[in-house]
């Protein structure tokens, strides 16, 4: 947070202002009622950065607070603290529904299932169509039709007009997700929030959208939040890779840095998951059957130290923060150790070495 | 007779009755599963897996129905079992592991009174703390006995559902897909423990996935499907290493590394054909990267290819081509 805060410009709206930035974006939820009441830390003290054309992944385990994030960035929930600024404005001061619609519009959501996210009883072309004229007010419907036409096609269906035509019973799971994104793009949006969008399809159709979002990337410049718990498709399309656990981000960086160089001991465990036929055999080494935790009324002290192999005294009350320990690297570890002479520039680690 | 396969699928071929056009979802399958084995069964979704898995544990129904083959288990043949003998049988020698245990699972009831419900099912005698030693087993601490699906995460749904299969220690363990609802971790550490059980207990397993990275080093045999056939069958690392088949191939290219240099991926191109219209010839050759003119007119069989058998004309003895176009002449 420290460092984070001294390098990023205020909220005037600056030309070089990231699209998207949140600033300790906190997210809690009530469980339980009356004295039994408690307060669920589905996310804590999130700062992302999301710049123009650019595919942020966000990785980890389910139940660690990803999808809250993109439910936080889509404004379904309101955040319980922190700030969402959009193109340098805070999203809390958007009043009126003119400047919501505008947001909502450059930033759609695509979701995880794409046999849940279609209507059943529509054609395909109405949730297109629909949000055209929700946010298009100003198109006819002939130019409605062909702006649908050309999101059908550019998310590589074709012909577009027999496939508008269609229900979502006959097309193929890949083919819906598609759909998923051309309605996402049919507002000429600024960023698409994608929560697991491959993770329900198979494995050979799933390179098929990831390729698409890399080219969604550089036709029609959209920025990408890639919200998934497999590390090698993050690897595959993203610039910049989030690792998330228990509510907090651990470590972020440049994808190929934090993979090649992962500073914290959970993306290790997170890289160590993914299978990889390619690799030699290595069965039976580990035994990880933990589970991320509910945080539930957390006390001070790292989340994953219960899973952690190099535990040391200082985890179990001091909450880690995120430093920085390599270019653009950071992560919020105790052990983890700076690359090789990267120095950072400031004292950034506010924790004592040791307490008591 | 450690060498008598504990189950031995023959030329099993299922047809979904839909009036004019039967559609054949599994084709003169041949498997042999021998004790202790790990047979991996991969393909995309509508390859036949699933329905293949359901006929071997006899699960179909209409219009799903068994129009050939035999299936012998332990020396028995299932397909002319009566319902009653297979009841006995089922759980009890071999057992069902599902995709989705949160459908699988009653939800109104607790783990352990389902538990129980199979145990009365059967008149086999079993230990009273049997749930809570199969519960333990697969690394879930027997107070869940008391739990309710609902309390339980994703993994530990799926443990519990493979604890349950493990009630009577049997022989075979037919698992659909049972990790396609978790994340990777889950994932990895359930197939750490299937296999890590596997290696105590000595049941032989049949596994069904559309994710070949996830199998790759746990299954012994690997059955690649495609449209109902089997493409290419042999020892996992044999088709890991030198897929023969390019279905095989595909399928093992459509994933991303997480080492190695980035490079563009392409996956398979379009998808499965649908099976009450197969393509001629070879039903993969309409998205066959390195499909040639015969592909599409000579049905091809599988050939023996060094270790492995694969379903591919590029494979095919040069005299059986050539009668096999002649056939295909002279019918034509």
């Amino acid at each position: 947070m420290t460092d984070l805060s001294v390098e990023k410009l205020p909220e005037a709206a600056a030309p070089t202002a990231p699209l998207l930035e949140t600033k300790d974006l906190t997210r809690h939820f009530r469980v339980g009622r009356g004295f039994s009441a408690k307060l669920l830390h589905a996310a804590d003290d999130v700062n992302i950065t999301i710049d123009q054309q650019q595919i942020v992944a966000l990785a980890g385990e389910s139940g660690s607070g990803k999808s809250t994030i993109a439910r936080l960035l889509a404004g379904v929930y309101k955040p319980t603290s922190g700030e969402i600024y959009y193109q340098g404005r805070a999203l809390s001061s958007l009043r009126s529904r003119r400047d919501q619609l505008a947001y909502r519009s450059d930033v759609p959501m695509v979701f995880q299932d794409p046999f849940s996210s279609l209507n059943p009883a529509f054609r395909v072309s109405h949730g297109i169509l629909r949000s055209l004229k929700l946010h298009g007010g100003h198109l006819t419907r002939e130019q409605r039709n062909e702006e649908a036409e050309r999101v059908v096609e550019a998310v590589g269906l074709s012909p577009a007009g027999d496939i508008m035509h269609r229900y979502p019973y006959e097309l193929s799971g890949g083919q819906r997700q598609r759909i998923g994104f051309a309605q996402a793009l049919a507002h000429k949006p600024k960023l698409i929030l994608a929560d697991e969008p491959v993770s329900m399809l198979d494995v050979s159709i799933r390179i098929g959208l990831l390729n698409l979002m890399a080219e969604l990337r550089s036709s029609a410049g959209v920025s990408f939040l890639y919200i998934t718990h497999d590390i090698a498709s993050a690897r595959y399309v993203a610039d910049q890779l989030l690792i998330m656990y228990a509510g907090h981000i651990v470590e972020s960086g440049p994808t190929e840095s934090v993979l090649a160089n992962p500073k914290h001991p959970y993306t290790d465990l997170l890289l160590g998951a993914v299978p990889d036929p390619r690799a030699p055999l290595t069965v039976g080494v580990e035994g990880d059957t933990g589970e991320p935790p509910k945080v539930i009324d957390p006390t001070p002290g790292c989340r994953f130290r219960w899973r952690c192999p190099l535990v040391v005294d200082e985890c179990h009350h001091i909450t880690p923060t995120l430093r920085r320990l390599g270019e653009g690297h950071e992560a919020a570890c105790h052990v983890a150790q700076p690359d090789p002479g990267f120095l950072s520039s400031q004292p950034t680690n506010p924790a004592p070495p040791k307490k008591g | 007779m450690p060498d008598q396969p504990v189950l031995e699928v023959r030329g099993l071929t299922v047809a979904y009755d839909t009036g004019d056009h039967p559609v054949v979802a599994v084709d003169q399958v041949d498997l042999d599963v021998h004790p202790g084995e790990f047979v991996g069964v991969v393909g995309e979704s509508g390859c036949g897996k699933s329905t293949l898995l359901f006929a071997i544990a006899q699960l179909l129904s209409p219009p799903a129905a068994i129009t050939a083959g035999s299936v012998l288990f332990q020396g028995q043949n299932l397909v002319a079992m009566s319902e009653k003998k297979l009841a006995a049988l089922r759980w009890r020698d071999f057992s069902v592991v599902m995709q989705s245990a949160m459908n699988a699972l009653n939800p109104v009831m607790s783990i352990g009174s389902q538990f129980r419900d199979a145990i009365r099912a059967h008149d086999e005698p079993v230990a009273d703390d049997r749930p809570a030693e199969v519960l333990r087993l697969v690394g879930i601490d027997p107070i869940h006995l008391k739990s309710y699906p609902h309390q339980l995460s994703g993994g530990m749904r799926q443990r519990a559902m493979i604890a349950m299969a493990l009630l009577f220690t049997p022989d075979l363990i037919i698992m659909d897909e049972p990790t396609s609802a978790l994340d990777v971790v889950a994932q990895r550490s359930l197939m750490v423990q299937i296999k890590e059980l596997q290696r105590q207990l000595g049941f032989a397993v049949v596994f069904v996935t559309h994710d070949m990275s996830l199998i790759s080093h746990f299954s012994d045999q690997l059955m690649v499907m495609y449209a109902g056939q089997v493409m290419e069958l042999g020892a996992t690392r044999a088709v890991f290493d030198h897929p023969a088949h390019p279905y095989s191939k595909g399928l093992l290219d459509a994933f991303p590394s997480i080492r190695g240099p980035k490079v563009p991926l392409t996956g398979i191109p379009g998808s499965p054909p649908d099976l009450a219209h197969p393509p001629s010839g070879c039903r993969f050759h309409p998205r066959c990267p390195v499909a040639f003119a015969d592909c599409s007119k000579v049905e091809p069989e599988l050939y023996q290819v060094g270790s492995v058998q694969a379903r591919c004309l590029l494979h095919a003895p040069p005299d059986a081509a050539t009668t096999a176009t002649a056939v295909q002449d002279v019918t034509s």
